[in-house]
């Protein structure tokens, strides 16, 4: 039987497959447990540095960078969405609902689906809801990781001891991660894998209250991981969202969105 | 042909180098070659002393080196600082990778089992001389010295001989749970010994 006392052996690796599953399981709902092999590991780590280093010959080296010229890397992991599936969606429903206003099924057809004027942002909206609670705090909207400001804020919640992360897969293709930190009173979205844009578009990033939104920034348009800290202009009855704009940004949301809920307000 | 590498890594990266190891492997998740190549000198003495330790066998211990830094490679992007250090992320990829290699060999730990008392005496014997010949090592050294010698005979078969803790419990005749339990309160004095904070 595998209980918590085997979280020695488990950090030691000595646990059988079939026992790894088991404990593994047990891991994802304790966090006593999991903050008790978080310094088994770092321990049992040091065991492994108490050996002596030895070089490699260095053909291992040669072969090592060629393979990796053909090798694919992976993309970061993306945990059980807590929610609905990756392509399920859920639309908003007003009373006044238009008929372009089907719940958008991936970013090109947002893109496409310019609006008109100015009306209400909830229509057809496509949730990919979070499980975590999602926090104001910060000082400055995210400008991606050349803004020191903000890179030590991501960096902060990325070391908080009481992080809390969610990925969610978009029905589009890429990953939203929300990184969330109640001790620091800090959130940031990270946008890994977007759907490259064209030159002359971007991500705007929109806090959405009652149904209006307000700009909460642009993403940078390198490619690589883009994140947004969520500064003191978000409430936590918000939703986040993002649609995609031309360059400079806009007003008001000129596309459908896709939306991240706080999980308090979903 | 194998080169002792000199003891004096502790961690630090090496004196030319701008960017930690950590910051190597964000650029490694965003594909740069030239931050692998770096990583892989910073790392690699470090990855082949513990497989060899592990292994034994100098040519499987090349073959799970050469697959750990091309995992590495593969799933740089699946590190981060919150985590952990890079080091322990890829020592404890090490570990896991040597000991997996040893569970797939059957005849060698069917043999071993056989062997009994008398391996995992050996084996014993062979850490101890190591970590009292490895200068860097002092701190665990002094930390192994705080355990009980049950719990540390526990842990080196557990961790230097890639045993799973009931084959520990045939090598030493005792029941599962007290493996267990000598596992964990071992982990429970070196973490403290060592001042690992979690």
């Amino acid at each position: 039987m595998i209980d918590d006392t085997a979280s020695g052996a488990y950090a030691l690796g000595a646990l059988s497959a079939a026992e790894l599953e088991t404990f593994e399981e047990r891991l994802h709902s304790s966090e006593d447990l999991r903050s008790e092999v978080a310094g088994f590991t770092d321990t049992a780590a040091m065991l492994g540095e108490a050996v002596p280093a030895v070089t490699p010959p260095a053909a291992l080296r040669d072969n090592l960078l060629a393979l990796i010229e053909t090798t694919p890397q992976n993309a970061s992991p993306v945990e059980q969405p807590q929610l609905q599936a990756p392509d399920a969606v859920t639309s908003h429903s007003r009373a006044s609902h238009r008929a372009g206003d089907a719940p958008v099924a991936s970013l090109d057809e947002a893109r496409h689906r310019r609006r008109g004027g100015p009306r209400r942002f909830a229509a057809g909206l496509v949730a990919a809801a979070a499980a975590i609670a999602l926090f104001a705090g910060g000082i400055a909207v995210g400008n991606g990781l050349g803004e020191d400001t903000d890179a030590e804020q991501f960096a902060a919640i990325s070391a908080a001891a009481d992080l809390d992360r969610v990925d969610t897969v978009l029905p589009a293709g890429g990953t939203v991660s929300l990184m969330a930190s109640a001790d620091l009173a800090l959130t940031a979205v990270v946008f890994h894998d977007m759907e490259p844009l064209p030159a002359n578009e971007i991500y705007q990033a929109w806090y959405v209250r009652d149904g209006v939104p307000v700009s909460a920034g642009i993403l940078p348009v390198e490619a690589g991981d883009r994140y947004l800290v969520l500064d003191e202009g978000y409430r936590s009855s918000d939703t986040v969202a993002l649609t995609v704009e031309p360059a400079g940004g806009s007003e008001q949301p000129t596309t459908d969105p896709i939306v991240f809920a706080d999980e308090r307000s979903a | 042909m194998l080169v002792l590498v000199a003891e004096r890594d502790d961690g630090s990266p090496a004196p030319d180098a701008v960017a930690s190891r950590e910051d190597l492997l964000a650029q490694i998740a965003r594909g740069d070659r030239g931050a692998f190549a770096q990583f892989y000198d910073l790392t690699a003495a470090r990855v082949f002393g513990l497989v060899r330790r592990i292994l034994i066998d100098e040519a499987q211990s090349e073959e799970v080196t050469q697959e750990i830094f091309l995992e590495i490679w593969q799933n740089a992007s699946h590190y981060s600082p919150a985590k952990g250090s890079a080091m322990t992320w890829v020592l404890t990829m090490t570990h896991g990778r040597a000991v997996d290699r040893i569970r797939a060999s059957q005849s060698r730990r069917d043999r071993d089992l056989r062997v009994g008392i008398r391996d995992y005496e050996r084996e014993y014997d062979q850490v101890a001389e190591r970590v009292e010949i490895s200068l860097e090592n002092e701190r665990v050294k002094k930390a192994l010295e705080q355990l009980t010698e049950l719990q540390r005979e526990a842990i080196t078969l557990a961790y230097y001989g890639g045993r799973t803790h009931s084959e520990i419990a045939e090598i030493l005749h005792i029941p599962i749970g007290t493996v267990k339990t000598r596992l964990r309160d071992g982990m429970i004095r070196l973490r403290d010994a060592m001042g690992v904070t979690a």
